[in-house]
């Protein structure tokens, strides 16, 4: 057993309401949804001693924000990130207790990623910083540029290699979107068929628009602390069992200069993570799988070790990956269709989840009727992780 | 001669020799001395063993496309009259190792696939600066 065991916890969970176009400051939103996780934890913003952030477009460091939070803080951290950090911060927040820097730690991630600093590269400020220097110097030469493009190199290889087919990609689209409908907080909602995620713009083959996901402006929290802090605060805490966030073994930094570019580093990450937590796949009753593309998606069920390598699209299409199915994948719509708060919005959703008091149509007492419930029946212990063909990858498994 | 607007490449102290080579229509790769691995892109030490020793050495050019990618919508403006175009990843004869990124050019990007056989060409964009793309080539695998 690790050192993570039942001593660290998430106890709160909070976010700003996301949307295509804020109007506000990433400051301002960050600060919204730091207050709404502390309120959810029943604690005063000024009790959090710790906070940290992550960014790859736009953020908001963290001392900017104490000062109106009434923080004294004793530890910070700004680091570099995307979808691989909001586990290993989580997993650094309990370090950071566990070596006596603070006593509760806030995590968020804030940006303005539709209105203003868009991933893609078509933002104005990304755009004015694109020189084909470093790595670039191989990429935007050839027209090679954003997040879509890289995915879609590996998706076609997955493709190639393993038989994975357009309609196994769109079924993992349907799935988000069909959670995303019994999700009010969902920016990405109404019907979406196979036919219409096959009619959707094709963007760069073989992605269409709708293996993609949002680009949206929204802040969301995370507050860990020690779980005896927790015993004091109002909601259950979410027990932090098992951890990894790492390279793959070597890292060769370039992943197309591996042997097979399809073993992703989430093979390595979950490993770990599922050994700390003395678990295996069979314990985990809901699993948030970062879908920044449906790629990823069919990738991390393999990586987790849900299925064998290259059965992730039969996996998704034999219909497991559904609010009643073997292993529920994103029940709140995920990157796809909740947000894109680079990975946070999921681990707040694994964090509700296993509460058992997410915001769906049921008044009260979940019904477990798909027409309004996303709640997972009996949720007890959740995997959250994020596999990254850039090389690097992060998991965290948590347990009520 | 049109000005060319594309982004170009800022050779660095580890690619200034490759694309120096790149402008007389050469493809050079780095080859590290203790482990003997070929490596792209060019860097100070070896990915697969950290030694620091390397020699470049001339490759053939030649190719396959092992993974690839069609943009049908601009994500730099500059290429938005190129679309839709290919951009693929080309594993070289010479090694497995030595997966590069760039275009095909020289067919439609229906015809591009998995597989296909490719060549190095050279466009010499600007007076300073050459690119390697792949075109079609007929040859079977040397190796």
């Amino acid at each position: 057993m690790s050192f993570l065991n039942e001593k660290y916890c998430i106890v709160g969970v909070g976010e700003t309401m996301y949307s295509r176009s804020s109007q506000r400051t990433t400051h301002s939103l960050a600060v919204e949804a730091v207050r709404r996780a502390a309120e959810d934890a029943g604690l005063e913003p000024r009790e959090i001693d710790g906070l940290m952030c992550y960014h790859e477009n736009d953020s908001v460091p963290p001392y900017f924000l104490a000062p109106e939070l009434g923080m004294q803080l004793k530890f910070y951290m700004d680091t570099p990130g995307g979808g691989n950090a909001p586990e290993a911060l989580v997993a650094l927040a309990a370090s950071a207790i566990a070596a006596g820097l603070a006593n509760v730690v806030g995590i968020y991630r804030s940006l303005n990623g539709r209105s203003d600093v868009r991933l893609g590269g078509t933002g104005g400020s990304y755009v004015s910083s694109r020189r084909g220097g470093g790595e670039a110097q191989f990429w935007l030469p050839f027209g090679f540029s954003s997040a879509p493009a890289t995915y879609a190199l590996f998706a076609r290889r997955h493709m190639h290699q393993f038989g994975t087919t357009s309609r196994q990609l769109g079924m993992v689209a349907v799935n988000a979107r069909r959670n995303a409908n019994l999700n009010p907080k969902a920016v990405m909602r109404g019907p979406l068929t196979l036919e219409d995620y096959y009619a959707s713009r094709m963007v760069i083959e073989p992605f269409h628009v709708m293996d993609c996901c949002l680009e949206t402006d929204g802040a969301c929290a995370l507050i860990v602390t020690s779980a005896e802090r927790a015993r004091s605060l109002k909601k259950p805490p979410v027990y932090i069992t098992g951890a990894a966030a790492r390279t793959c073994s070597p890292l060769v930094r370039w992943l197309w200069a591996q042997e097979d570019p399809t073993d992703w580093p989430g093979r390595l990450a979950s490993q770990q993570a599922f050994q700390m937590a003395g678990a295996t796949t069979r314990d985990i009753d809901v699993a948030m799988l970062y879908d920044c593309f449906t790629i990823t998606v069919i990738c991390e069920l393999e990586d987790a070790g849900f299925c064998g390598k290259g059965e992730g699209g039969p996996f998704v299409e034999e219909g497991r990956i559904g609010l009643d199915g073997d292993l529920p994948v994103n029940p709140n719509g995920g990157l796809l269709c909740e947000a894109y708060a680079n990975g946070t919005n999921n681990l707040a959703e694994l964090v509700r989840q296993l509460r058992g008091d997410v915001d769906d149509g049921c008044q009260g007492k979940h019904t477990f009727d798909r027409t309004r419930c996303r709640q997972i029946r009996d949720a007890k212990v959740g995997l959250s992780m994020a596999s990254l063909p850039q090389g690097y990858a992060s998991a965290l498994i948590l347990r009520r | 001669m049109t000005t060319y607007t594309k982004p170009l490449p800022s050779p660095d102290p580890d690619t200034k020799e490759f694309w120096a080579a790149c402008q007389k229509h050469r493809l050079i790769i780095q080859r590290c001395l203790s482990c003997k691995s070929l490596r792209w892109p060019p860097r100070q030490g070896c990915p697969f063993c950290t030694s620091q020793e390397m020699q470049w050495e001339e490759v053939s050019g030649k190719g396959t496309v092992y993974s690839y990618i069609v943009f049908r919508r601009p994500f730099l403006s500059e290429f938005t009259r190129d679309i839709p175009y290919v951009v693929a990843i080309v594993e070289l004869d010479e090694s497995p190792k030595v997966r590069m990124l760039s275009n095909i050019v020289g067919c439609t990007p229906e015809a591009v696939h998995i597989g296909m056989r490719v060549k190095a060409v050279y466009e010499d964009v600007t007076d300073q600066v050459t690119l390697f793309k792949f075109a079609p080539a007929a040859e079977p695998a040397t190796r």
